[in-house]
C-alpha cells in the first residue's frame, strides 16, 4: 500500500521530470534553431547542390526554366522564415510550460501560430513538389498531417482555458 | 449574470467586515471580493455551507435570482 511520503516523492518525480522534459524539448529546438540559421547561411549553395544533384541542371517545369536558382532559392528562404518563426514560437511556449503558465490563452494563441506555420510550410512544399520535384510533396504531406495534429492540440487547449477560467471563478 | 449574490446586504445587517468573514469562513479576501462582486462563475457547497453558518441565514437569502432583461 502506498503512504502519502510515497505518493509525495512520486509527485516530486513527476514535476522533475516534466522539468527535465520541457528543458530537452528547448536544448532540441536551440539545436534545430542554430542548424536552421546555418542552412539559411549556406542558402545559396544548398541551391546549387539541389539543383546539380536532384534535377541533373535541369528543371523538368517550363515557367521556372529560366529563373531556376533565383526561385528555387526564395523557395528555399520562404520555408526558412516559415521554420524559423515557428521554432520561435515553440521557444515561448516552452518558456511559458516552465513557468507553469500552462492553460492560458497565449499559449492557444502560439499553438494557432504553429499550425499556421505548419499549414505554410505545406503550401511552399506543395508549390516544389509540383515545380521542381515531386518526392518533396512527402514533406508536404508531414507537414500537413502536422498542421492538423496541432491544430486539434489547439482546440484541445482552447477548452482547457475556458475550463480553467471557469474553475478559477468557482469560489 | 442573473443570479445575485446578496452577501454585502447580510454583511452590511449583521455588521461583518470582509476581512473577518474571509478569515471565519476560509476564503481568501480575494476571492470574497469575486463573490461580493458577483463575478463568480460558481459557489461550492461547501462555501455556501460556511457562509449559512456565519451569517445565519438560509442559502435562499444569500442567492437570489434576478431575470436578465432580454433587451
Amino acid at each position: 500500500m502506498k503512504t502519502i511520503n510515497d505518493i509525495a516523492n512520486n509527485g516530486k518525480n513527476g514535476a522533475g521530470n516534466a522539468d527535465r522534459s520541457i528543458m530537452l524539448t528547448r536544448i532540441a529546438v536551440i539545436i534545430l534553431l542554430a542548424v536552421s540559421f546555418g542552412l539559411s547561411a549556406a542558402g545559396p549553395y544548398l541551391t546549387n547542390l539541389f539543383l546539380n544533384v536532384t534535377l541533373h541542371g535541369k528543371i523538368r517545369c517550363g515557367a521556372a526554366a529560366g529563373v531556376a536558382f533565383p526561385f528555387v532559392l526564395l523557395l528555399g528562404y520562404c520555408c526558412a522564415a516559415t521554420f524559423l518563426v515557428m521554432l520561435f514560437v515553440m521557444l515561448r511556449f516552452l518558456k511559458r510550460l516552465e513557468t507553469n503558465r500552462v492553460f492560458v490563452s497565449e499559449n492557444t494563441e502560439d499553438l494557432r501560430k504553429i499550425s499556421r506555420c505548419c499549414a505554410i510550410g505545406a503550401l511552399l512544399t506543395v508549390l516544389a513538389g509540383i515545380l521542381l520535384y515531386l518526392p518533396i510533396i512527402f514533406i508536404a504531406a508531414a507537414a500537413g498531417f502536422m498542421t492538423l495534429v496541432v491544430l486539434v492540440i489547439k482546440n484541445a487547449f482552447e477548452q482547457a482555458v475556458i475550463m480553467k477560467n471557469e474553475l478559477d471563478l468557482t469560489i | 449574470m442573473a443570479i445575485r449574490v446578496n452577501i454585502n446586504v447580510l454583511m452590511a445587517k449583521q455588521d461583518v467586515g470582509a476581512g473577518d468573514l474571509a478569515e471565519r469562513i476560509d476564503l481568501t479576501p480575494a476571492n470574497l471580493s469575486i463573490l461580493k462582486n458577483n463575478k463568480a462563475k460558481a459557489i461550492r457547497f461547501s462555501t455556501l455551507e460556511a457562509l449559512c453558518r456565519e451569517l445565519h441565514c438560509q442559502p435562499g437569502e444569500i442567492l437570489e435570482y434576478v431575470p436578465e432583461d432580454k433587451d
